[in-house]
């Protein structure tokens, strides 16, 4: 089911009323939750536009994953307790068998599911190449939505009762609501159990700032995935990705921009209604974005995005890896396999693969020029050092992924600019530098974008020959037009609308990323300590305008981007 | 900068040794439970407030008609809720479409496979003809029998949607046919102009690609000066524009008073300085190139060009001449890979139209001519004489025509009452160009379905092009054309839309311009039309006299192979 839809709506009013008219029967309230959260899971609108929804019974796999965690869990508590170990004490380990079973469970799973095609188109890539006669079938697997999101929740479960962290969930039903309850179901943000856990077992308080808050989240939500995301998606980013040889550097640049305005406000959006519609339930969600695009360096904008997921593989990959404590060299090593992950689980395409090893090497990059050194002299010597491997990288990169002609001119560039980076202070000693990596790490996110959208590495190709063509620098008629106010703008007394309408959606893109890095969080601040002044009608019929004006542009219920991970 | 991975390093991060527990992540978020706060029973109210007014703000939609474009739900509409569950399962409605899907699962698969082998096999041999006995015997037979040899069809699929008035490509499928028995020196060219459609040479690459494949690869062909627009964008050969030109487009109209744009529909000009180079890719088709022909224009004050080949050997070229009139200078060179260059020298304004890469054959050229913006009332403003004696020196088999495109709002404006309009400006634009060359054969190549998007979110098709598809069928029949349906061949009406569901897509989001995989399929079928019209051609032709395979070289009607045509007045001495 998606939140922009006139389905959520009516399923929300249900189960509401439901969820709170059994808020003091503990058992049926949370089999109620479990109900109507597999069912939010199965039922989604018919689209307007591209594939079926998955089939109902994919919901078999949520059930089974669920099953098989909390049975791991219980398993790992038994062996706790016979070892002479306390559940939940923080100390010691028991049970592996079981976190192995889990842990195979989840990840062949999500492995089969998300990764089998690929790997199969690999190997018959690499057959051909080989010149093995006949081609070899390569697997076409219908993707789960949310996969990628539950078995991660599930597995930090089992993975923390296994270090004894908390104690098992006794309780199938409330287990079964922890891992389905709907609003991050299928996108997250990524809850822990220790988190959520806690609260499923109390009984629920709504407060009046509880229902504040929600309305502002959800509006704020809507408002960014429909008109930042899916309206400038539909009126100008798809086109230009869909054949992005076909537009001019500049056009594909500004493609560029709009998706990566569109990611964040989709995912943000989508996050901010989550937060906000559990708030409706009075249970809290971690929040999952903090500004990403402000980011000073990469590793920063990875503590502002998808927050959630970073850190469930700090906590569960980097950390065991030994994190920063096995020297500078190993270090690297678990610092490049976490953002490999991190890449990879987003997709399984060779443009993930792409998009993690961007993402891999930038980080271990950062970690070497950014450890403070007094010696002006070894500074220079490092960031050289450095500037170099980008420099080489970034060669081999051109040559062999992107096949740019110009690979040497991409090489030098990147060697250039990352010896710049290499050399800047430190933004806390400077702080009125900021902007300068602020911009930096902006445009490598955009950048790497290239192949986290396009949707095949020659399409990327093409974007990035198209991008550094530096031909064509000069957008054509009519690309950033608004179609209906364009309409409107006819009339003769709107006549002055017609530059609005001609440059809209360009408009509404500064707009967006004036908002991300102005004070908007002042201004939300004020909206909501002024909402409880409103009153209850004026906000419902004020919800209800928005809803309607969003509707506007929306042209049909578009799921979010990460329902696709 | 900040160093830290994810935030501050918790203090406990000490060397860990087997069994220490790992610092326990800081919870996010405090529990709601047992707070103390205010009771829920203001909430509550709140709550029920809200949707209150949310509830009369919604049905004020149903009773202001002017809100109706509002209403959430419309009855006897589209929408049902919980679709997936209810719609689907319940009333049955998903098999119908999962049928659909599957079918529409089926149409990029083609596309997928032909795009990731698009190269062809190291050493891999064309699939020409094989004359029983061997060539030495068809050439003995042939000199004192000139017959069509008996042919063996090729495993090629049938045809779903064929080639309609397929006899007015025999010309063409007769030079095929040389090609195809090894004639050296054959090479059937293809001129195939349209509109933004063949933007990127997606679908003429995908038709060059496939038919090279077949009778084999004589050289990626006709390539414009500089590329007008980025959808100008040819495959099989690295252009590379070194140094701007002043361009005019035919779409543009610039040139009112002469109105000569080259066989491509560009001119491009300098006064000095403007620099293009090409060279042959590293794989795949268009590799060997033997000759390399700049198409350009004599005038008067006319100015130089300096022609480079593989960076060592400069050719000058003078342009001047008492007046406008078109030239050409061509270079040999032996076959293989090579780079070339051409720069305007300065001396006086220079004008070129393009270039020509290609080798000795035998085997295939398929020129892509992508009209960005363009149609056939554009071509039609095209010098008659100027487009003839082009057409001419290029000396197609065939040439094919893809427009439409362009045409799609055309029922609100001169084509309201009658479509007698388009009929009288194809037809001029076919005279024109066959002007060149009489006999020549043509094909007219419909548009395909577009689409456009309904405010829900549906996709409709738009109605004009039903129409202009049969006026194009009824034009080719008229001028003796061959005609290719491809709106029908690609599913008819609703083809964008489904092409917009398939995964991948095969439309772009515009609904109107097909995705690197549509222009696939469209290659494909258009390919195996062709390929369908040549077998048929070759079964109905067995046996029947065939002259010109008698005589060595006589694969062009000029009755000369390339090396012996007579020269150009090309090559100036140099000053």
């Amino acid at each position: 089911m998606l939140f922009a839809s006139f389905d959520f709506l009516l399923f929300l009013v249900v189960v509401l009323a439901g969820y709170w008219a059994l808020a003091g029967r503990p058992v049926p309230r949370v089999a109620w939750c479990v109900a109507t959260s597999y069912f939010f899971y199965v039922a989604g609108p018919k689209p307007s536009v591209g594939p079926l929804p998955m089939p109902w019974y994919f919901l078999g796999l949520l059930i089974a994953s669920t099953l098989l965690d909390y049975g791991c869990g219980l398993g790992i508590e038994a062996a706790r307790r016979a070892r002479g170990l306390e559940p939940g004490a923080g100390t010691g380990r028991a049970g592996r068998a079981w976190l192995l079973v889990s842990l195979f469970g989840n990840l062949g799973l999500l492995g089969y599911f998300k990764y089998a095609g690929f790997f199969s188109e690999v190997v018959a890539d690499a057959a051909t190449l080989l010149g093995v006669e006949g081609r070899l079938p390569v697997l076409r697997v219908l993707l789960p939505v949310g996969i990628s999101f539950y078995t991660f929740q599930s597995l930090s479960y089992t993975i923390d009762v296994y270090r004894g962290r908390l104690p098992a969930e006794r309780s199938v039903l409330r287990y079964a609501q922890f891992v389905a309850f709907f609003p991050q179901l299928v996108a997250g943000p990524i809850v822990r159990a220790q988190e959520l856990l806690p609260q499923l077992a109390a009984r629920p308080r709504l407060r009046r700032e509880d229902v504040d808050v929600a309305l502002f989240r959800c509006a704020k939500g809507l408002a960014k995935k429909i008109l930042l995301g899916d309206f400038i998606a539909g009126s100008f980013a798809d086109s230009v990705f869909a054949a992005p040889a076909q537009y001019g550097s500049l056009e594909n640049l500004l493609a560029l921009y709009a998706f990566t305005l569109q990611i964040y406000a989709d995912f943000s959006g989508y996050s901010d209604i989550a937060i906000g519609v559990a708030r409706l339930f009075g249970l809290r969600l971690p929040e999952n974005f903090n500004r990403p695009y402000q980011a000073v360096d990469i590793a920063d904008f990875w503590r502002r995005w998808h927050i959630t997921l970073s850190s469930w593989l700090r906590d569960y990959v980097y950390y065991p890896l030994g994190g920063s404590r096995r020297g500078p060299v190993r270090t690297y090593v678990n610092l490049w396999v976490t953002l490999l992950l991190v890449g990879i689980w987003h997709g399984a395409s060779w443009n993930f693969v792409v998009y993690a090893l961007l993402q891999g090497f930038a980080m271990v990059f950062n970690r070497f020029v950014s450890r403070e050194i007094k010696s002006p002299l070894v500074k220079l010597t490092r960031a050289a050092a450095a500037a170099l491997a980008v420099g080489l990288g970034s060669e081999l990169l051109a040559f062999f992924v992107l096949k740019l002609p110009s690979f040497g001119q991409f090489g030098l560039v990147a060697f250039a600019l990352s010896f710049g980076v290499g050399l800047l202070p430190s933004v806390e000693r400077w702080p009125a530098l900021r902007p300068l990596p602020v911009l930096l790490t902006l445009h490598y996110c955009v950048f790497s974008r290239i192949f986290f959208r396009t949707e095949s590495l020659e399409a990327a190709r093409q974007m990035a020959r198209s991008l550094l063509d530096f031909s064509a620098l000069e957008v054509r008629s009519g690309l950033f037009r608004i179609e209906w106010l364009a309409a409107w703008a006819r009339v003769p007394a709107l006549g002055w609308a017609e530059p609005l309408a001609e440059w809209g959606v360009l408009l509404l893109m500064i707009g967006g990323f004036a908002a991300h890095y102005g004070p908007s969080r002042s201004i939300e601040h004020g909206t909501v300590r002024l909402l409880p002044r409103v009153p209850a009608l004026l906000v419902g019929v004020g919800f209800a305008a928005l809803l309607g004006a969003l509707s506007l542009v929306q042209a049909g219920p578009r799921p979010n981007i990460y329902f696709a991970f | 900068m900040s160093s830290r991975l994810f935030g501050p390093r918790p203090a406990s991060e000490a060397p860990v040794a087997s069994g220490e527990r790992e610092p326990a992540p800081a919870l996010t978020t405090p529990p709601v439970s047992g707070s103390a706060g205010a009771s829920g029973a203001g909430a509550f109210t709140r709550v029920v407030g809200v949707a209150i007014g949310m509830s009369m703000a919604i049905a004020t939609t149903y009773f202001v008609p002017s809100l109706a474009g509002l209403r959430p739900w419309i009855p006897g509409g589209d929408y049902l809720p919980f679709w997936n569950v209810v719609g689907r399962e319940w009333l049955g409605e998903g098999r119908a479409l999962e049928a659909e899907e599957a079918r529409l699962a089926e149409l990029p698969k083609r596309a997928r496979s032909e795009l990731r082998w698009r190269a062809p096999a190291p050493n891999a041999p064309v699939a020409r003809d094989e004359v029983p006995g061997g060539a030495a015997h068809a050439t003995s037979a042939a000199a004192l029998e000139p017959i069509f040899p008996p042919y063996t069809p090729r495993d090629t699929e049938p045809v779903e949607v064929g080639i309609e008035q397929r006899g007015a490509l025999d010309a063409y499928f007769r030079k095929l046919t040389l090609v195809d028995l090894g004639r050296p020196g054959a090479i059937a060219r293809t001129g195939h102009w349209g509109d933004s459609v063949l933007g990127v040479d997606g679908i003429t690459s995908g038709i060059r690609r496939r038919l090279q494949r077949r009778f084999g690869d004589a050289g990626h062909g006709f390539h414009l000066m500089d590329r007008y627009h980025p959808a100008y964008l040819q495959q099989g050969v690295t252009f590379q524009q070194v140094a701007p030109w002043e361009r005019c487009f035919i779409v543009w109209d610039c040139r009112k008073n002469e109105r000569r744009y080259g066989y491509g529909g560009l001119l491009a000009y300098s006064s000095g300085g403007a620099e293009s180079a090409w060279s042959t890719p590293k794989e795949g088709f268009g590799q060997s190139v033997t000759h390399f022909e700049l198409w350009f224009a004599r005038q008067e004050h006319g100015g130089r060009f300096e022609v480079v080949i593989d960076g060592t050997r400069a050719e000058s070229v003078d342009t001047r001449g008492p007046e406008l009139e078109d030239a050409w200078f061509s270079v040999r060179v032996p076959a293989g890979p090579h780079s070339f260059r051409v720069r305007a020298a300065g001396r006086g304004s220079v004008r070129a139209y393009g270039v020509v890469l290609e080798n000795d054959g035998p085997g295939v050229v398929w020129d892509g001519m992508a009209l960005v913006g363009g149609s056939t009332r554009g071509l039609r403003t095209q010098n008659p004489e100027h487009i003839a004696r082009q057409i001419r020196k290029r000396d197609p088999d065939l040439i094919a025509f893809m427009f439409g495109g362009n045409d799609l709002e055309r029922n609100y404006v001169d084509l309201k009452q009658s479509m007698q309009p388009y009929y009288d400006e194809y037809t001029d634009v076919l005279r024109r160009f066959r002007a060149g060359k009489p006999g020549l054969a043509c094909l007219i190549i419909s548009p395909i379905d577009h689409g456009r998007r309904l405010p829900n979110g549906d996709i409709a098709p738009k109605a004009f092009l039903k129409p202009l598809v049969e006026a194009q069928r009824e034009v080719a029949r008229q001028t003796g054309c061959a005609f290719f349906d491809t709106y029908r061949a690609t599913g008819g009406e609703g083809t964008a839309a489904r092409w917009f569901r398939a995964r991948p897509r095969l439309i772009s989001p515009d609904l109107g311009h097909p995705t690197e995989f549509g222009h696939e399929l469209i290659a494909e079928l258009i390919a195996e039309a062709v390929l369908s019209g040549y077998e048929e051609y070759r079964a109905r032709m067995r046996g029947k006299p065939f002259p010109e395979l008698a005589v060595e070289g006589a694969s062009e009607p000029s009755a000369a192979p390339a090396e012996q045509r007579p020269a150009e007045p090309a090559l100036m001495p140099p000053h």
